[in-house]
């Protein structure tokens, strides 16, 4: 059995993958395996309070103490001030994602 | 920790050492990312930690790639064992 | 010793050679002995429905008959099947493409990332994600 999973969101808010990883991430919390949710390259557009169903889902998972993350220098990349991203998801630098990762048994993205 | 990689993009290797850190690492290489497998690439994975090269046979037939000493070609059973005969960690980017 | 492996796969049939890959590995790894479980998400959820068939002239040259034929996946998806594979689609994606109606390939389940992923990954030794 697998216990815990990470998923990585990599593409933009209106690609359909980065919602199917969210949904991944939250049908997995909420079955009781310890799941990360990590938003890194273009799926940090995902990640900034954006109006729709990602958001609204995203607000579910933290309010039921999902970890989610987004990577620091993917957001400055793009321009996207740190204070953009919704209370609750930590802002991290990309040295620490091999972190996160290591103690999950299985890496996925999206 | 294996790196399952099904495309060719070079942003993949940045992603290969975001995830993978200092770890080990092997790829397996299927469709349009057995490119990785050409010489062009050897140092630089070098360079991440990748110690092993995996690069599905069929995918590999299909395109006219020479591939770099470090790499070996296995067909689809021989990825199952990949898969299943460890318990590495598989990353699918 | 038997293990199970699940396939998460993303992309359908045409778009890129996931839904080829996916399956022959699927197919091998049961030729070894071990489980699969497939859970087609996204685009894949296009190879769970029944084709249907054009009779007559296709109007598409035979070599490009040959090239698209092995991508399709749906034969192979009801020999995984028959072999005693688990394969279920998420239905929400499936509704998304307007084909939610429409009769699966035998033996493929109607199903949801909460329920069939997550069921999947209880009796998973490996996760593999196959998509673009």
């Amino acid at each position: 059995m697998l216990n815990s999973v990470c998923f990585v969101v990599a593409k933009p808010l209106g690609v359909e993958q980065g919602t199917l990883g969210i949904r991944a991430a939250w049908a997995c919390h909420q079955n009781g395996f310890e799941a990360k949710l990590v938003y890194a390259e273009e799926g940090v557009w995902c990640a900034i309070g954006n109006p729709g169903y990602h958001t609204s889902l995203l607000k579910d998972l933290l309010a039921e103490d999902g970890d989610v993350y987004v990577v620091k220098e993917d957001l400055e990349k793009r321009g996207i001030a740190p204070e953009s991203v919704p209370d609750g998801v930590e802002v991290i630098p990309a040295s620490d994602v091999a972190g996160i990762c290591e103690d999950m048994e299985t890496v996925n993205y999206f | 920790m294996l790196f399952f990689v099904n495309k060719p993009e070079e942003g993949i290797l940045d992603r290969i050492a975001l995830i993978g850190g200092d770890e080990d690492k092997a790829l397996l290489l299927a469709g349009d990312g057995v490119g990785f497998g050409a010489a062009y690439w050897e140092s630089r994975l070098e360079g991440l930690g990748v110690e092993d090269i995996y690069v599905n046979k069929s995918s590999l037939e299909a395109r006219n790639i020479e591939l770099s000493d470090s790499c070996e070609v296995v067909d689809y059973d021989e990825i199952a064992d990949l898969l299943l005969g460890g318990d590495e960690k598989i990353v699918s980017l | 010793m038997s293990k199970t492996l699940t396939i998460m796969l993303l992309s359908g049939a045409a778009e890129n050679e996931d839904a080829e890959f996916a399956t022959r590995l699927a197919l091998a790894v049961q030729d070894k002995g071990h489980k699969v479980q497939m859970y087609l998400f996204g685009n894949a959820v296009n190879l769970s429905k029944k084709e249907t068939p054009i009779e007559g002239d296709l109007h598409i040259q035979p070599r490009l008959v040959d090239h698209i034929e092995p991508t399709k996946s749906f034969d192979r998806l009801a020999e995984i099947i028959r072999r005693g594979g688990d394969v279920s689609t998420c239905h929400t994606n499936e509704h998304a493409r307007g084909i939610e109606s429409r009769e699966y390939v035998e033996g493929v389940k109607w199903g949801d990332v909460g329920g069939s992923f997550t069921k999947y990954l209880m009796t998973s030794d490996a996760l593999l994600s196959v998509g673009h």
